[in-house]
């Protein structure tokens, strides 16, 4: 092989695909044998600087981590969210038992809330809760009596908020002032 | 007591009933950090790193009893950490907090962590520079391609075990490595 190695001939020498020719021409030529080496070497010590580093991040010792930031809106929005959610849990249940059917419905995310932390603890609670509070947390609910009730399932963060809702019983008309 | 495991694969009669919990101890002492390791590098994240690896071992230790060591221990556990990095990767929360937070790990300063090894100070300076551009090159790979060259080039596994922790066929585990080194060398201009 007379001819130096090309750019991809060199990577895929690096990527572990090597022919006995390539080998040939590395033994003689000292330029291509220099390339080689040299991103070698950069490899070498990239697995050496990667070990050393995550060795340093497993054996520190662990430390509570530091509240996370978000950004003014996402405040804004988990205020919002908190306020509605608060507003919820302090709606009075209605008296039981109700002659509701049951419907399994998927969770629907509340509009306007921050998604969760990675492995934040979460909790449902299922509770009586206002067509009028749904429509003030943002969700649409097409029902003419805005005082009706509906059983939900609300999933809650670590910190209360509520983050997403799924309906367990079909609206009831009885209001809650009742 | 010796290590009971040296490395590889764990053969069947090394193995009996009472002996099992010290063998499974002596995997997770020996192949933990290499599983946070890889976890680490590929979320840049230490917490979900940690999860990972408390993950992978616990799925481990539930299939260890029917483990007779038909794979090689490292190949079978880093299997159970490709599929765990993968979900928590792709998950919209943890991406969402990628974003948003700023305690994630700064790969950037990977490179910081090269030992002298006998280089002049210049030297060092331009190899970190060189080893940071790698850093920064794998944060900009595909998912496939991060896992491939991380296996390769930081576990040195071979494009066999490769294919076996990924499920990637070994075809297409040297295309993902060939256009990760490609990417690499665009960078750093080698």
């Amino acid at each position: 092989m007379s001819r130096h190695l090309s750019h991809q001939e060199i990577s895929q020498w690096m990527a572990g695909e090597r022919t006995a020719e390539q080998e040939s021409h590395l033994r003689e030529c000292p330029s291509c044998a220099a390339e080689v080496e040299t991103l070698e070497r950069t490899f070498g010590f990239f697995r050496e600087s990667g070990r050393r580093w995550s060795e340093h991040w497993r054996t520190e010792r662990s430390v509570p981590a530091a509240p996370r930031r978000r950004p003014g809106w996402l405040g804004l929005a988990a205020t919002t969210a908190a306020c509605a959610a608060v507003g919820l849990m302090l709606l009075p249940p209605a008296a039981r038992p109700r002659k509701t059917a049951e419907v399994e419905a998927p969770f629907v995310e509340m509009p306007y809330v921050a998604p969760l932390a990675p492995y934040e603890r979460t909790e449902i609670v299922r509770m009586d809760v206002t067509v009028a509070s749904l429509e003030a947390a943002g969700l649409e609910v097409h029902v003419p009596d805005t005082g009706a009730t509906v059983l939900a399932d609300i999933l809650l963060g670590q910190d209360g908020r509520a983050h997403a809702i799924r309906l367990v019983s079909q609206v009831s008309n009885r209001r809650m002032s009742q | 007591m010796g290590p009971v495991v040296s490395c590889g694969s764990m053969p069947a009669n090394m193995r009996d009933e009472t002996g099992e919990a010290l063998e499974f101890e002596a995997v997770m002492r020996l192949y933990r950090p290499r599983i946070f390791r890889f976890a680490l590098a590929s979320l840049r994240d230490r917490d979900a790193a940690e999860t990972v690896t408390q993950d992978c071992f616990l799925n481990a230790h539930r299939g260890w009893a029917q483990f007779r060591g038909e794979a090689a221990v490292q190949t079978w556990l880093m299997q159970i950490a490709v599929n765990l990095v993968r979900d928590v990767g792709r998950s919209r929360r943890f991406q969402f907090w990628k974003r948003a937070a700023s305690g994630s790990v700064d790969i950037g300063e990977a490179a910081d962590w090269l030992a002298d090894g006998g280089l002049s100070p210049e030297q060092q300076a331009a190899a970190r520079q060189r080893v940071a551009a790698v850093w920064n090159v794998l944060a900009d790979l595909s998912e496939r391609q991060r896992t491939v060259f991380l296996l390769h080039f930081m576990e040195e596994m071979n494009a066999a075990e490769i294919e076996a922790s990924t499920g990637i066929p070994r075809g297409a585990v040297k295309v993902h490595l060939f256009r990760a080194v490609h990417a690499v060398r665009e960078r750093i201009g080698g």
